[in-house]
């Protein structure tokens, strides 16, 4: 990645990159388009103006337009879409385990409880302390955090109103997005044993970094792991299917002596939504 | 077709050279105007600016860089024109979280987004270039009208900003702060 010194934190940079040069969907492409069909203003005008002078049918084109295409053509990369979409809408518990490298216990763990718009999500440290809970109904979401005691930060729980749904499955999504699926091709192992069960394994990357156990019947997949770039296992992912919830898995975290408090939701492009905010 | 042939078709108003452009350009300009305002309908609107300025300056074009390079330095000084109309923002108005998610977890570069916003605008500048617009050291010493051993500075301090930051591991809830354990 680059010709510095290797740092302990160097891994996780180079994950969160690779995230950040995914290809963001942009529904405004036409507009440029029409802008470089044009002839040439006699000086720069603000956008601000300019879907006045193209309409605004375009500006207001709602689908997305994913702006690179699958580059990656061979049939296990076809099969691995199937695996994408027979994963969405599970009702599915998912376990999250990071690794670093060299570290013998998980930097973090988290869990996510998917039930359509029912979502909860835990996060424990490696050394099991629970550090947040989050609990949507598809109407509100609850947040929980833990008291930090490096930052000396509260423990404190809040309510927002929110439809939007807040946690979307790891699923092929986000691989089948990647720079990492379009350059490379996929592989495929079948009749693998796993805990004492067959499936299909599908791997991604140089040195098969990325590693997918499917179920050959159902087509969802059991395992995951992610190797970093040293070769060692960076992530490793359990899903259930379908998941298993008791009652209280979609109940706000409740700890006495702390209250809900209203919060504004802070979101990227959609307007702020009035809350309810809260700490001790 | 080389790239001079295509500035001086999409300048002669050759509609498919002109889309050949825009779709080639457009994913890496929206996404350094997205890296770099870390807000989406601000991207959007840089990211028009930069082609409307690209149209007008697109016979200027002489293939003294690359295309790519080229429409990089204009989207930078739309960015830096943005940003020196707009009043500093606090840390708390910031908006480097997630438009599709509230949760900030790993692997989304909500963690990487949040530690980005507080760099400096140089030090935020060079490491969007180099690391995830993936532009060679030349090249973002050219963007940025620097010498090179400048951009490596900057790309260096960056990380190493980034490094301590994401030390005491912070992932963003919207607002909220949850802290991790690094050292497990």
């Amino acid at each position: 990645m680059n010709s510095f010194t290797r740092h302990p934190m160097d891994e996780m940079i180079a994950r969160e990159v690779q995230e950040l040069r995914n290809p963001v969907s942009s529904g405004r492409m036409d507009q440029a388009i029409r802008i470089m069909q044009s002839p040439p203003a006699t000086k720069a005008t603000s956008v601000q103006r300019w879907p006045l002078a193209v309409g605004f049918a375009t500006a207001a084109i709602v689908a997305a337009i994913v702006v690179s295409p699958l580059g990656s053509t061979n049939a296990y990369a076809s099969e691995l879409k199937a695996v994408g979409q027979a994963q969405s809408n599970q009702k599915v518990v998912y376990q999250k385990s990071l690794l670093f490298g060299g570290y013998k216990k998980p930097m973090m763990i988290m869990e996510f409880w998917t039930d359509h718009e029912k979502q909860t999500y835990r996060q424990t440290s490696g050394e099991g302390k629970l550090q947040v809970v989050i609990v949507s109904d598809g109407q509100k979401s609850y947040t929980y955090v833990a008291a930090n005691p490096k930052s000396g930060m509260p423990e404190s729980a809040t309510v927002r109103e929110d439809n939007s749904p807040h946690f979307s499955l790891d699923s092929m999504d986000s691989l089948l997005a990647s720079k990492l699926f379009r350059q490379n091709r996929v592989q495929k192992k079948s009749c693998v044993n796993l805990n004492g069960r067959l499936y299909d394994l599908y791997s991604v990357g140089k040195s098969e970094s990325h590693r997918y156990w499917i179920d050959p019947k159902t087509k969802l997949p059991m395992q995951r792991e992610i190797d970093d770039a040293e070769g060692s296992i960076w992530k490793r992912d359990f899903y259930q299917y379908p998941g298993k919830f008791s009652e209280s898995t979609f109940k706000p975290y409740m700890v006495p002596g702390l209250k809900y408090k209203a919060q504004k939701s802070l979101s990227l492009g959609n307007p702020q939504k009035v809350t309810s905010k809260a700490t001790r | 077709m080389n790239e001079v042939e295509l500035a001086k078709k999409v300048e002669s108003r050759d509609h498919e050279a002109a889309e050949e452009f825009v779709r080639e350009h457009y994913p890496a300009v929206l996404r350094l105007t997205l890296r770099l305002t870390g807000k989406r309908e601000e991207a959007e609107d840089l990211a028009q600016e930069t082609f409307l300025v690209a149209r007008q300056k697109i016979g200027t074009y002489k293939g003294r860089s690359t295309l790519r390079t080229w429409i990089h330095k204009i989207a930078l000084n739309q960015y830096r024109q943005w940003r020196r109309k707009r009043a500093p923002i606090s840390l708390s108005d910031q908006e480097f979280t997630s438009p599709d998610s509230s949760i900030a977890a790993f692997e989304t570069g909500h963690v990487l987004m949040n530690a980005m916003s507080r760099l400096s605008h140089k030090h935020r500048e060079a490491f969007v270039l180099f690391e995830i617009e993936e532009l060679s050291m030349e090249e973002v010493a050219h963007v940025l009208g620097v010498p090179v051993g400048t951009a490596k500075a900057r790309v260096f301090y960056a990380r190493q900003s980034l490094r301590r930051q994401l030390q005491g591991t912070t992932v963003e809830v919207n607002d909220e702060l949850i802290h991790s354990s690094s050292n497990g």
